[in-house]
């Protein structure tokens, strides 16, 4: 980790006299791997702003999971009972994770066009759906989703952007054991107090299977039959074991 | 010990796992029921998907009943000519359980038609169960002897054959329409059906209780191999970290359970299984009167949809 501070500091230090970047992250792991023992894991951003620019700017950090097909159907009450509706949404593109961060309390202070034109936010996150409904269709089921992720550590919406120095900061988001798998986008924006745009950054992390968890998911993917016939022979042999050390107790 | 389930995307406690295969196991062994009414529910609670829950599900009952399919074996509980012959309804009933499936999605209102079909089913059973096993228990404790089995007019039906095992001579026609509204009721609900196949080869066939649930477990095993095999072949939803976790304590409860049940007389099986079909049909009844805590359903689907 200070290894890695290190390293970017000096990176920082060579590009910034040519480029004058005002706004430049880096994350520490790129590669988050999924193994046997996985039980969530953290994205942590490191960035910097020009100086200058540093005194009352806005920072803020936007991070979208991978993104999926999902099928949403609410659960109605007809005569008393629990149902599952008929109507359902299927969104085309939903992010399987999301979370932002920003140095401000929270983004009241700014334009909410400006927010819109950068999507920044759940209210501006644009999920396209199969089906071509408007948005006051679409609305209740984005909200749905975002209570179904609140529940399962998938949306996260902070204002934990530390300033370490002049011109550094850090930044960190909590991967829950069951965030999915693939490439998640981080984009930082630089805004002025104004809400203005100044500058923004995009990285990308992975998170990936790894070892067992990889070999099995990728081996039921390519071979489905034999990962099924398998999987039953397995339950059959592990059957006769436990009738054979049983019967010779 | 957390341990990550690679198909279904979270790590789960070992520990927990084991004790869920290990009573899921023992009712298995007991009463010739697969388990995955209590399985779905409880994986599902545990945040796995759905889908990899029942498919994961039905590789661990598969481990499951084979083991308790062996014990009764060796115990010469298994009617296998009674268990072909279900076996041939199950499989035409489940194809056509497919289809029907299909249709009822079309017209929508699937689910309530067949909560509601089940529910009713299995109070009924549960209650006529429990009456008729504590009636026996008494005319026991005065000393009256019961008949061996009642004879019904279904028994006589053309194409009669024996079947030693059961110490039955009945038609085949009855046993194959059994196996096949099972094989229905299981495609449709996802269930293995051996809440109805046990009461079913008990009161409409007049099988001896030890005799039904082995050759129920030579069903289950059936039926469960299908499933597992088409599940990975078609959805790829069966997690073998997941399936195998369970399974250890499956195999495990199932032999227990085995020997606890030789220990039973009929009607006290009879009267137990009774309870747990009654708390079943409470528990599905409770979900869908009971104001759920999600209020939705968010499944993942597959991009060529």
């Amino acid at each position: 980790m200070k290894s890695f501070i290190v390293i970017f500091l000096f990176f920082i230090q060579i590009y910034q006299p040519c480029a004058r970047e005002p706004l430049l992250t880096d994350i520490v792991d790129k590669d988050i791997s999924i193994t046997a023992s996985f039980d969530g894991a953290k994205i942590i951003i490191y960035g910097t702003v020009d100086p200058k620019l540093y005194k009352d700017s806005i920072i803020i950090i936007n991070v979208l999971g991978p993104s999926s097909h999902l099928k949403i159907r609410k659960k109605e009450k007809y005569a008393g009972i629990w149902l599952v509706g008929k109507n359902e949404m299927i969104f085309t593109n939903a992010p399987g994770y999301f979370a932002s961060s920003s140095n401000l309390d929270n983004l009241k202070s700014i334009d909410k066009s400006i927010l819109k034109e950068l999507n920044i936010g759940w209210n501006n996150l644009i999920i396209s759906t199969n089906n071509f409904k408007n948005d006051e269709e679409v609305e209740p089921y984005k909200k749905i989703l975002k209570s179904y992720y609140q529940n399962r550590g998938l949306y996260q919406i902070a204002s934990n952007i530390d300033i370490l120095g002049e011109s550094l900061f850090r930044a960190e988001f909590v991967l829950p054991a069951i965030t999915p798998t693939g490439t998640y986008n981080v984009k930082s924006f630089l805004l002025n107090h104004n809400g203005k745009l100044i500058s923004s950054w995009a990285n990308s992390v992975k998170v990936s299977k790894e070892g067992l968890a990889e070999g099995l998911s990728d081996y039921s993917i390519e071979h489905p039959l034999l990962y099924g016939l398998l999987a039953a022979l397995g339950a059959i042999i592990a059957g006769y074991i436990g009738s054979e050390v049983f019967r010779r107790i | 010990m957390e341990i990550y389930l690679p198909i279904a995307g979270l790590p789960i406690n070992f520990f927990i796992l084991m004790s869920l295969g290990l009573v899921v196991g023992f009712l298995s062994g007991m009463f010739g029921v697969g388990g995955g009414f209590l399985m779905t529910p409880m994986l599902m609670l545990l945040g796995i998907p759905p889908a990899v829950a029942v498919a994961s599900e039905a590789n661990h009952i598969l481990a499951a009943s084979f083991s308790g399919f062996l014990a009764h074996m060796r115990r010469l509980n298994v009617d296998f000519l009674m268990g072909f012959i279900l076996l041939i309804g199950g499989i035409v009933g489940s194809i056509l359980g497919v289809f029907l499936l299909k249709y009822l999605l079309i017209i929508g209102q699937e689910k309530i038609f067949i909560s509601l079909s089940y529910i009713i089913i299995l109070t009924f059973v549960g209650v006529w169960m429990l009456w008729e096993s504590l009636n026996t228990l008494k005319k026991i404790n005065k000393g009256k002897i019961n008949k061996l089995h009642e004879h019904i007019w279904l028994h006589g039906l053309p194409f009669k054959i024996k079947f030693r095992k059961s110490h039955l001579y009945i038609s085949i026609i009855p046993p194959i329409f059994i196996g096949f509204v099972v094989g229905v009721l299981s495609s449709i609900m996802g269930v293995g059906g051996g809440f109805i196949l046990v009461p079913a080869m008990i009161y409409i066939l007049g099988m001896p209780t030890q005799v039904v649930i082995g050759t129920s477990l030579l069903q289950i095993v059936f039926v469960t191999s299908v499933s597992t095999i088409m599940h990975s072949y078609i959805n790829q939803t069966v997690d073998v970290v997941l399936s195998s976790l369970l399974l250890i304590g499956a195999v495990i409860g199932a032999q227990i359970g085995t020997r606890v049940m030789i220990k039973l007389k009929g009607e006290q099986i009879r009267f137990l299984l009774a309870i747990i079909i009654i708390i079943v049909a409470v528990v599905l009844i409770g979900e869908i009167l009971v104001t759920p805590k999600e209020a939705f359903i968010i499944e993942s689907i597959k991009e060529n949809i």
